[in-house]
Parts: structure tokens; C-alpha cells; sequence
């Protein structure tokens, strides 16, 4: 039931024997030219190397899930569909889809889903699921309206409202949130309607509040997954707080509690932030290799002056040509493209266009945070001010991004490229 | 000196980059399925495809139970098992829009296994025979009801130009085939203008057999004469042969001999070049026809070797070793990678005998070419004292590095 708005993609290979850490490049902009150029070849003749099975009993492939139904051939024909059996495929999709971050799991979903994508009188639940689908994508507009009609048919679903909560929690619309909430509560799901209202109230600044508050529901759950989840709010509450070792703390918590890729990936962020690399790729390292796990670990080698980074940034370019052949929208993963532009790229005024336009799709804490880094490595004051206010405007309170106001210090935590 | 420290230094990092990466699975799309399409030089008017499919083993078991035990885990037995379902699977799902006619149809056979990205995929190979006078297109509904964010990636050549497009099986169109200035209607349809009428004047010709030889031939020449590294192999050969066009009548006494000298010269190169068509025909009909198989993993890093080789024998003669024997036993490996190309350019089952024939030909054809092009220029300099010192020996060890430069290229 946890709602995460978690970046995506599956299954890691660590390069063990590989530690260059010895090697110092020399940092030229020809051999950083010449190394992409190398990376790129490099992966181009890597998109797909014959696979030669020694012997019947070889595995090629596992599966993160085994499949249990196919649909028979010509089986919905004139047969109207299962919503139950759609409702729990399309929910063991979504649930993979998290885990491993593998996006074609999202497409499963939607399959399953689909006599009822999108038609204004499909049943609730399924329009919830469809929105749930939307998320997971960052397809959040759409997600919303899906939502917001759905909930008008039948104001008692409190999923729906819960998704919505974070929907209007990530686009910085505080207060729409907080009577989300508010109409989980009236659902009767105390639980998830008090985590729901701490979040939120976090973010505008309450943090002590919401500290306790996830304190004290934490001792009300004994299911590992609910604590898991509660602890990586709190963790996420303290970060906001300015505890940022607490918050370190509170996340590894969550994980041995139950270890999750959204989780994971915040207290990358963490780590990177208060300039602790080596432990970034240590908890990056087993994740599936997701372009925000990709690139993040691109910019903890950069740091670190491990030529790898190179590979990582040449990785992650090629998965934007991708996704562009498709016909998926890269704008989509805004943050990541910044970030990249950012830490990797050197490009720090491309980055801010790109942190700008991010803001318009999802305005979550981190998004506020790298615009503004964007903007001061940039040394563009005047998209400091100007983000400093829309922030402050939208409700938002966050130490992190405090030293940064006008007459503040600059941000610490941050390295330049 | 410092900036040489790191210019070596950055290498040997940028190699490092190289061979680190080696290894590391990345997932991170949505999923995909690859569709190489190449249309070959035409023949007897009709249009000849190829058709490469991979699709990943996790999208497969969707449709059908590839993992049959149904423990998460997919084994080669299982793929293996798997294949009947797979087939048909694939034949009602990935086929040509207009099937109707005889080997216009995509029959899709098993061809192997490749790891992408995100995990391991079947690949599949399909010829397709078609009418040029016809709009060709391809449907692909596969995992349709599965997964609605499946696409298929399309790359190629079609009608001589590449082709590069992205489709969905919610699509309900077939992405067409038909090259924009190709050899059959557009959109409008058959015959709708005067481009596919003219073309159906150019296919009306008799009998794609004899196309089929003709076509081969010149492709068996091309090849033959744009393969440096054949060209090099007889250059080797007929090195250490001094074919004197010149023959001698004022002295008439020394000249007898001379002219038995040349004769049996020529005789050598006769049986030489005689001996390497023999050794290539045999390995190329045998490995077209499909009765063995090479692979070009050690075929073509041994063609270099075969030139070094003979390159080195010219320098240090070993006693006994005749080069038409050598010429045999090198053939065979040439011939393999001859028949790499033929089907790379995989003629059409009916036709084969035809193309192999044609292709064969034209290697001969370009053989003699060459051949005769090597005596007519070292004309000038064949009657030299310094012929064999130069040319011969020099020559030798200029091909013997070229080869080991070619042999290291193909192994690394």
C-alpha cells in the first residue's frame, strides 16, 4: 500500500574484478571525449552478444515473477473480460514493476487493464489501478484527472485518495493533499491516513511533528513491510529536518527491515549529498541497474576519479536514444537528465533548463535542491532568487535548501564538477 | 616525456573502461523486440527479404510457456522444447500483409540465442519472396493483449536505403516495405503510376534462373575482386613465379631451355590457381548446401594465417611443401569464408544451385582477372636480376606483416 513515486528499470551485474580506483585521469577534455567515444562503441557492440548454452539443463533467463495465466488465444473473443483477474494481474505487474524497476512491467499492467483503460465508466478499483499505472510511468497529470474522476463516482476508495495525496504532495500542492488525507481518514484507514497527513505536514515545515509522529506509529505495526515503509518516512522527514545523520540511520532501518528500490536510491541521495561516495556505490551496487541507479553511480565514480564514470554517463545517454526511438518521452525522467547535466556533463546552465522544466512535472524536495544547485554552479543569482520564492510560495521548508536563500551560505554538500 | 606518462596513462584508463564493461546486464526500457529487414540486389523481378527477429525470453513466456516447469527459471532444454508453440506463434503474429502469394510469407525458423540489455532474447530468421509489382508491408500483433507498451524496433535496408522505424501491435497498420522509390506501388497502389508500370515492363523478363547466375557472378567477382585479403592469398601465391610474357628467339640455343623453364612456370600457376579453386569450390558448395558448417571465429583469423604462411614459405622454401598443395588445403578455408557471403546474401531455396553456380563463376572470373592483371604489371620488372630480391622477398615480408596485422585484428 506504500505509494512510491519511484524512478524504474532489472537485474545488476557487478564488474568484479575491475578496481581502477589506481588509475587518476588526467583531465583533459580530449580524453574525456575520447573515453565516451570508447564507452559508446564499447556498449553499441555490447547491445546484443550471442548466447551459447552448453547443455539442455543451462538457465538463460529467470524471471523476477513466475507466470501463472496467459490469456488463451482468441479467449476474450466475444467473452466479456474477468475484472478480478485483470484487478490481480494488473496488481502483481504493478508490484514487479517496483521491484525491479523493469518498465515493461508497467506495459503489463496496463494489458491488463486495458478492456477499461481510460473509459469513464470502468469500476473504480480499476480506474485506481490505471492511475496507479500512470504514476509509475510519471505520467502525472493524467494519473490525476484519472483520479480525481474516479473518486467523484465513489468518494470511499481510499486507495485512490491515497494516491492522490502523494500526487498533490509531489506537484508541492500542500494543502489539496492534506485533505486527500483527510478523506482517507473518513475511509477509516487510520494508519495510512495519519502517515499520509505527517508526510505532508513535513514537508511544510512541521518536522519535529511529523518525526514524533512516525515515531509513534511505529509502534502500532509489527508487519516488517509497514515498518519498513513508516521508517523510510521517517527517515525522509529528518532529511527535510536538517538530521541528515539520523535520516542516514533511519533509512538503513527501513532497509534491513525490507529492502526496497525507492528507498534505496533516497539514501543514495543522501549519501551523495553529504559527500559520502564510497558508501553511495556500496548501497547502489546491487540494485537493479535503473537509469537513476546508472547515473547515480556515474556521479559517485566521477567523485571518486574512477574512469568508470564515463561508462555510466555513455550508459545512461544511450538509454535517453532509446527510450526516443520508442517514442517515450525522456522528459519524463527530468531529474535524471538534470542530474547528468549537472554532475557529469559539466553543463550546469543546460541543467538548470532541464531542473526548470523537471519542476513543472513533479516539485518534490530533490527537485527544488538540484534546480538551485543547477542555478548556482551556473552562478545565475537571479534563478536563485527566483526559485528561492517559488519554493516559498508553494509551502515548502526544507534545511536543505535553506542556506540558499538570498544572503544564505552557499549549499553545503555540494561538489562541483 | 610527462605528457607521454599521460597519454599512457589515459589508455591504458580508456581500456579499462573497455573491459570493465564487459559483463554488466543493464535493463531499463520498456520492452522491445528487434526486427532486422535487408532486401537483397533484385532478382528475376521478384523481391527477395530477410528478416531477423529477436524477442526477449521474458516477453516470449507471456504468450507461451517457455518456462514450462514453471519454476521462474528458463533453461535451453525448455527454449528447445518450446519452439513448436513458438513458431506459430510468431508466423500469426509477425507476418507480411499481403501473404497470398507462393513464398511471399514469413516462416519463421529458430536461429539462436543473444543476451541484450535486459536479458536474454530468441532470435528468428525469415526469407520472403515477393512480387515487386505489389505494396508489401508487415503486421506485427505480437504480445498485443500482453503488454500494450511493447514495440517493435525495425531496422534495414530496403529498395537500397536504410530503413529505421518503430512500431506497436496496437498499431492497426502494417508499416510498409515498400522503398520510396522501389519496385512496387506506393500507397496509391499498383499500377497506379507510370514508375510501377515501368517496372513491371523490367520484371516481365524471362526466368529468374539465369538472373540468379548473372547476379551471383558479379557478386562472386566483386567479391573476389574488392577481398584484399584473397587478393593478397594469390599474390602470395603466384610471387615467387616469374611469368615472362617474353619469349626469346635471338639466342636459340640458351632460349630452349628458357622456354621449357616457362612452360613449366606456367604450368605452376596453372596448377596453382587450379588447385585453390578446387580446394575454395569444394568448402563453399559444402557449407552452402549446409552439409558443414564453419565458423567465422577461426575461418577468417586462419585466411590471414594462410597468408602469412605462404608469404613465409616464399622466403624460406621448406622442401617437399608443393605450393599447389598448399593451395588446396588454404583453398578450403577461403572457401568457407566465401560461403559467408553467399549467405549473408542468402539466395532463395529454388534458386540456389543457380547462385552457387553463378557466385562460384564469378570468384573464378575475378580470380583469372587478378591473375592475369599480376603478370601484365610484373612484366615490367619480371626479366630484373633484382626481381627475386625485391619483389619476391621484400613483397613476402610486406604481405607476411600485413597478414599477422589482419590475423591479430580478427582474433582481438
Amino acid at each position: 500500500m506504500t505509494n512510491e513515486i519511484g524512478p524504474i528499470a532489472t537485474s545488476s551485474g557487478p564488474g568484479f574484478f575491475c578496481n581502477p580506483s589506481e588509475f587518476q585521469m588526467p583531465m583533459s577534455k580530449f580524453f574525456n571525449t575520447l573515453m565516451v567515444l570508447l564507452a559508446t562503441l564499447q556498449l553499441s557492440a555490447l547491445a546484443a552478444t550471442p548466447l551459447r548454452p552448453q547443455s539442455d539443463g543451462e538457465v538463460i533467463e529467470v524471471l523476477p515473477v513466475v507466470t501463472r495465466s496467459r490469456p488463451q488465444a482468441g479467449a476474450f473473443v466475444g467473452k466479456p473480460a474477468d475484472s478480478r483477474d485483470a484487478i490481480s494481474a494488473s496488481r502483481q505487474a504493478i508490484s514487479v514493476a517496483r521491484q525491479t524497476g523493469d518498465n515493461r512491467y508497467w506495459g503489463r499492467a496496463q494489458a491488463a487493464l486495458a478492456p477499461w483503460w481510460d473509459r469513464a465508466d470502468a469500476p473504480v478499483e480499476l480506474a485506481v489501478l490505471q492511475a496507479t499505472v500512470q504514476q509509475g510511468r510519471h505520467e502525472f497529470e493524467a494519473s490525476r484527472k484519472v483520479l480525481v474522476a474516479a473518486l467523484s463516482r465513489q468518494p470511499g476508495h481510499a486507495q485512490g485518495w491515497l494516491n492522490l495525496a502523494a500526487l498533490e504532495r509531489l506537484s508541492a500542492r500542500y494543502n489539496e493533499s492534506l485533505a486527500a488525507c483527510r478523506e482517507v481518514a473518513r475511509t477509516g484507514q487510520g494508519l495510512y491516513a495519519q502517515a499520509c497527513e505527517l508526510e505532508t505536514r513535513s514537508m511544510q515545515g512541521q518536522h519535529e511533528l511529523a518525526i514524533r509522529g512516525f515515531a509513534q506509529l511505529l509502534t502500532q505495526v509489527s508487519d516488517a513491510d509497514q515498518q519498513s515503509w513508516l521508517l523510510s518516512l521517517q527517515a525522509e522527514a529528518r532529511e527535510r529536518a536538517g538530521q541528515d545523520a539520523a535520516a542516514q540511520a533511519a533509512y538503513e532501518k527501513s532497509l534491513a527491515r525490507q529492502p526496497d528500490l525507492y528507498t534505496s536510491i533516497a539514501l543514495s541521495d543522501l549519501l551523495l549529498r553529504t559527500g559520502n561516495n564510497t558508501k553511495a556505490l556500496a548501497v547502489l551496487a546491487p540494485l537493479p541497474q535503473t537509469d537513476a541507479v546508472v547515473l547515480r553511480r556515474g556521479v559517485a565514480w566521477r567523485r571518486l576519479g574512477d574512469p568508470r564514470w564515463q561508462e555510466a554517463l555513455a550508459t545512461f545517454k544511450e538509454r535517453v536514444a532509446d527510450l526516443k526511438r520508442r517514442g517515450d518521452d525522456p522528459g519524463l525522467h527530468g531529474r535524471e537528465l538534470a542530474m547528468s547535466a549537472l554532475w557529469l556533463e559539466g553543463d550546469a546552465a543546460g541543467a538548470l533548463a532541464l531542473a526548470r522544466k523537471n519542476l513543472v512535472l513533479q516539485r518534490e524536495p530533490v527537485d527544488w535542491w538540484l534546480a538551485l544547485q543547477s542555478a548556482q554552479a551556473a552562478a545565475n543569482s537571479s534563478a536563485v532568487i527566483e526559485l528561492s520564492n517559488e519554493w516559498t510560495k508553494a509551502g515548502l521548508k526544507d534545511a536543505r535548501l535553506e542556506p540558499a536563500r538570498p544572503g544564505g551560505a552557499r549549499l553545503a554538500g555540494k561538489v562541483a564538477p | 616525456m610527462k605528457r607521454l606518462t599521460h597519454f599512457f596513462r589515459a589508455l591504458a584508463a580508456a581500456l579499462l573502461v573497455l573491459v570493465c564493461g564487459a559483463g554488466t546486464a543493464y535493463a531499463h526500457k520498456g520492452s522491445d523486440a528487434y526486427l532486422d529487414v535487408r532486401e537483397l540486389p533484385n532478382v528475376g523481378g521478384d523481391r527477395e527479404l530477410n528478416f531477423e527477429l529477436s524477442v526477449a525470453v521474458k516477453d516470449l513466456d507471456l504468450a507461451v510457456p517457455v518456462d514450462a516447469n514453471a519454476d521462474g527459471q528458463v533453461t535451453w532444454g525448455e527454449v528447445k522444447a518450446g519452439l513448436p508453440l513458438l513458431l506459430p506463434l510468431l508466423n500469426q503474429n509477425a507476418k507480411l500483409s499481403a501473404q497470398d502469394a507462393a513464398g511471399c510469407r514469413l516462416d519463421w525458423q529458430f536461429k539462436g540465442l543473444e543476451r541484450r540489455s535486459d536479458g536474454a532474447y530468441l532470435q528468428f530468421t525469415a526469407q520472403a519472396r515477393c512480387p515487386a509489382s505489389r505494396p508489401l508491408g508487415f503486421k506485427y500483433t505480437l504480445f498485443k493483449a500482453e503488454d500494450t507498451n511493447h514495440r517493435l524496433l525495425m531496422a534495414g535496408q530496403i529498395a537500397g536505403k536504410d530503413f529505421l522505424t518503430t512500431t506497436s501491435p496496437q498499431q492497426g497498420a502494417a508499416v510498409s516495405l515498400t522503398g520510396s522509390e522501389g519496385a512496387g506501388g506506393q500507397a496509391s497502389g499498383p499500377g497506379a503510376d507510370g514508375a510501377s508500370g515501368k517496372n513491371a515492363v523490367v520484371q516481365a523478363q524471362p526466368s529468374g534462373r539465369w538472373v540468379a547466375v548473372r547476379d551471383y557472378f558479379s557478386l562472386g567477382a566483386h567479391h573476389l575482386l574488392e577481398g584484399y585479403d584473397h587478393l593478397a592469398f594469390l599474390l602470395a601465391l603466384v610471387l615467387p613465379l616469374q611469368l615472362s610474357l617474353r619469349f626469346n628467339r635471338r639466342h636459340a640455343a640458351p632460349a630452349v631451355a628458357a622456354m621449357d623453364g616457362q612452360r613449366l612456370v606456367w604450368l605452376n600457376l596453372l596448377r596453382t590457381v587450379t588447385a585453390f579453386t578446387l580446394g575454395h569450390s569444394v568448402t563453399l558448395v559444402l557449407a552452402t548446401l549446409g552439409w558443414t558448417t564453419a565458423s567465422p571465429r577461426w575461418v577468417e583469423p586462419v585466411i590471414a594465417l594462410s597468408i602469412a604462411t605462404t608469404a613465409l614459405l616464399n622466403l624460406w622454401p621448406v622442401k617437399g611443401l608443393r605450393t599447389d598443395v598448399l593451395a588446396l588445403g588454404f583453398g578450403m578455408v577461403h572457401g568457407y569464408g566465401f560461403a559467408g557471403l553467399l549467405q549473408e546474401a542468402a539466395a532463395p531455396q529454388g534458386l540456389l544451385p543457380y547462385a552457387l553456380a553463378g557466385f562460384n563463376l564469378g570468384i573464378e572470373a575475378g580470380q583469372l582477372l587478378a591473375v592475369s592483371a599480376w603478370v601484365l604489371v610484373s612484366q615490367f620488372v619480371v626479366n630484373q636480376t633484382w626481381y627475386h630480391r625485391i619483389v619476391v622477398r621484400r613483397g613476402s615480408q610486406l604481405l607476411t606483416l600485413l597478414a599477422v596485422w589482419w590475423f591479430w585484428q580478427r582474433v582481438a
